[in-house]
């Protein structure tokens, strides 16, 4: 049996830069794959604790917050979201390293420009993770399966980091019983819900607010915890 | 003998043609989505984010349905076809025949249900004019808990009738703004004493923060919507009794709750249909308003949705449809109208009572003024089949009852 997959998202620059490329390397043999968050001019469905992170961010250019991952992780895949992303920013994820890229955005206000996106970032030579979430309809859930050549993410709360009550089995059986390729599940998951994505069918787990979080205070924590997911993930 | 009252909720999200944009967070450093964790029953809240097609009704709420009189009616207005001379049949659902005169109860109790079953006492919202508060101060006092209103202070002077149902019932009823609460203190202080919905709102947020009572939610949240689609399904079992199959389909529109809950589970059996969202024109925020993120309240606590709206500090002129007063549209019926499923009207208050008028004369049923503006519209379609000699069903929800406002009917000549 295939073990399931833990990714950990960082924001791109966060605390500093130094520190930023310090936790990444001490997690990138721990976690299966990294999600770097280029800083938005808004950032439309984040929590207080990403959006934080992203003004602590602040100094550099998005360019440069691309390009700061280099090399970080065998599997990056960029988190942007579409109101902000601009063409050659592909070409660059490519040339960095990065294997995909996530546009939480796309389903959610850009719908009809699925296909194209997906297009675009696959002439990069880019892979598409595709983000939905339970208020994606089915059949934008077909379309987005059959686009996804890296994974379907979907994200099951509105917000990144408010633990709003989902009933994270239900939600993760819809959209596993429509998607055949790797499923991943984020949003303020905590241990139990971890559990329950897992054994409903997700092949892998994202944390993000926990971790930029605790990153914020202190960099041991942040490890702690990063091991400590990855514990709770091979557990199940 | 057919089962009318359904057993599961239905949510269109999952069918809709585009997807549904999620509730934001307005602020950095504050997340009013975190805020509806402390305010809502749990239950709720995961309806409201957990979506799925069907949710089952727990029985106790389908017994409370029966108990109320659900299912509700549906009749044919042969009066009114024979008046208008047209080859239409117009038939409607008859939500004012329970206990509280409207469609509000079918919300209220689910709501009051799962605020006792998580352990609350007492349960707390605002009302216009008072339909949806009479419906949590019955179901709360169905189910044994403590109700708390806050009534716009103009209403509460104006519709003592309302106020007593709800007293009746058991509930405390609070003039809004009134000096329980920062929010109404501030508006007292300014020397707003008359007071609005979004006051109130605000006042009853606040109130069930401080002192830990459960906020019931009287529409636009789409799992306001999901709860009213018991009308909808029951609908299309007593049409297919009937052997009609619906052509047009008409309700009115404050905050969408009713309308949805009539006709989402048809669109969703019949998706072809012509479907009318009617609105009242004084409120124009199908001719005018636009499709982006707002927030519903003004007091400005509940995360910003995207919907159809004329803009959250849009002040409503004062027609007597208070249902009707609202500056947005519920997100899903937004989506559905932006792409075109449903289509929009408007009707000004005078059609609407004389339409109004005209039904209770011919019907007996006095239609609420909300209801009225359907009923206006109906009339129209209907001579409208006249003139193109269409055999049309034309299907329409009469959401509530007028006989509490009738001097509504009386005041304008
Ligand atoms: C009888 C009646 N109909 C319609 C409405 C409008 O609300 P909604 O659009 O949520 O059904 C109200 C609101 O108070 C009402 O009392």
């Amino acid at each position: 049996m295939m073990l399931s997959e833990l990714i950990v998202y960082l924001t791109a620059g966060h605390p500093n830069k130094e520190e930023f490329l310090k936790f990444a390397r001490e997690i990138s043999r721990t976690v299966d794959a990294m999600e770097i968050g280029i800083r938005p001019r808004i950032a439309k469905y984040d929590g207080p604790v990403i959006r934080r992170s992203y003004l602590v961010a602040g100094g550099y250019t998005r360019k440069e917050l691309i390009a700061m991952a280099s090399g970080l992780s065998s599997y990056m895949v960029a988190l942007t979201y579409l109101d902000d992303l601009i063409d050659d920013e592909l070409r660059l994820m490519k040339s960095s390293g990065y294997s995909a890229v996530l546009i939480p955005d796309l389903l959610i206000d850009y719908p009809e420009r699925l296909a194209e996106t997906a297009q675009l970032v696959s002439s990069s030579g880019l892979k598409n993770a595709l983000f939905v979430t339970p208020f994606t309809p089915d059949s934008y859930i077909d379309a987005a399966s059959r686009l996804a050549d890296a994974f379907l993410y979907l994200g099951i709360r509105p917000s990144t980091g408010i633990p709003t009550p989902v009933d994270v089995g239900k939600v993760v059986k819809r959209i596993r019983e429509r998607h055949r390729g790797k499923l991943v599940v984020g949003f303020g998951l905590n241990e139990s819900e971890i559990k329950v994505a897992l054994s409903s069918g997700a092949d892998g787990i994202a944390v993000g607010s926990s971790i930029v979080s605790a990153l914020e205070k202190d960099r041991e924590k942040a490890l702690e915890l990063v091991k400590r997911l990855r514990e709770v993930v091979d557990s199940v | 003998m057919v089962e009318f009252i359904p057993k599961r909720w239905f949510n269109i999200i999952p069918k809709l043609p585009k997807p549904l944009p999620p509730p934001r967070d307005p602020e950095i450093d504050r997340s009013s989505i975190e805020i509806l964790n402390r305010i809502l029953p749990e239950e709720v809240l995961k309806h409201q984010f957990t979506v799925e097609e069907y949710v089952d009704i727990p029985s106790e709420v389908v017994d409370a349905y029966r108990a109320f009189g659900r299912p509700t009616p549906l009749l044919r207005a042969t009066k009114l076809e024979e008046r208008l001379s047209t080859p239409a049949r117009i038939y409607f659902k008859f939500e004012g025949a329970l206990p509280t005169g409207s469609h509000k109860l079918n919300a209220a109790i689910p709501q009051t249900y799962y605020a006792l079953k998580e352990g609350n006492s007492e349960v707390v919202t605002e009302t216009g004019a008072g339909q949806w508060g009479a419906a949590v101060a019955l179901s709360s006092s169905y189910f044994g808990l403590r109700s708390v209103v806050f009534m716009v202070r103009s209403s509460y002077m104006q519709k003592p009738q309302r106020r007593q149902l709800m007293e009746l019932y058991g509930s405390t009823v609070n003039p809004s703004p009134s000096d329980l609460t920062k929010v109404g203190m501030r508006e007292l202080k300014e020397g707003n004493v008359s007071g609005s919905l979004a006051t109130a709102m605000g006042e009853a947020v606040e109130y069930a923060l401080d002192r830990g009572a459960k906020y019931m939610v009287g529409s636009v949240l789409d799992v306001v919507l999901m709860y009213q689609s018991v009308i909808g399904q029951e609908t299309i079992k007593q049409l297919e009794v009937l052997d009609v199959e619906p052509d047009v389909l008409v309700g009115c529109v404050g905050g969408g709750s009713n309308f949805a809950g009539f006709t989402y589970p048809i669109i969703n059996s019949f998706p072809d249909k012509e479907y009318v969202a009617v609105g009242a024109s004084e409120i124009p925020k199908f001719s005018m308003g636009v499709y982006r993120y707002d927030y519903p309240d003004s007091a400005r606590i509940l995360p910003l949705l995207k919907m159809i709206t004329l803009g959250v500090d849009y002040r409503p002129p004062p027609i007597y449809s208070g249902g009707l007063r609202y500056h947005g549209v519920a997100p899903s019926l937004s989506v559905l109208i932006t792409e075109g499923v449903v289509k929009a009207a408007e009707v000004d208050e005078r059609e609407a009572i004389e339409a109004g008028r005209m039904f209770a004369r011919l019907q007996g049923i006095v239609p609420a003024l909300e209801s009225a503006h359907a009923v206006a519209y109906v009339i129209k379609r209907a001579l409208e089949a006249k003139e193109k000699n269409e055999r049309i069903n034309i299907v329409f929800n009469l959401s509530g009852h007028g006989l509490l406002e009738l001097n509504n009917y009386t005041e304008v000549t």
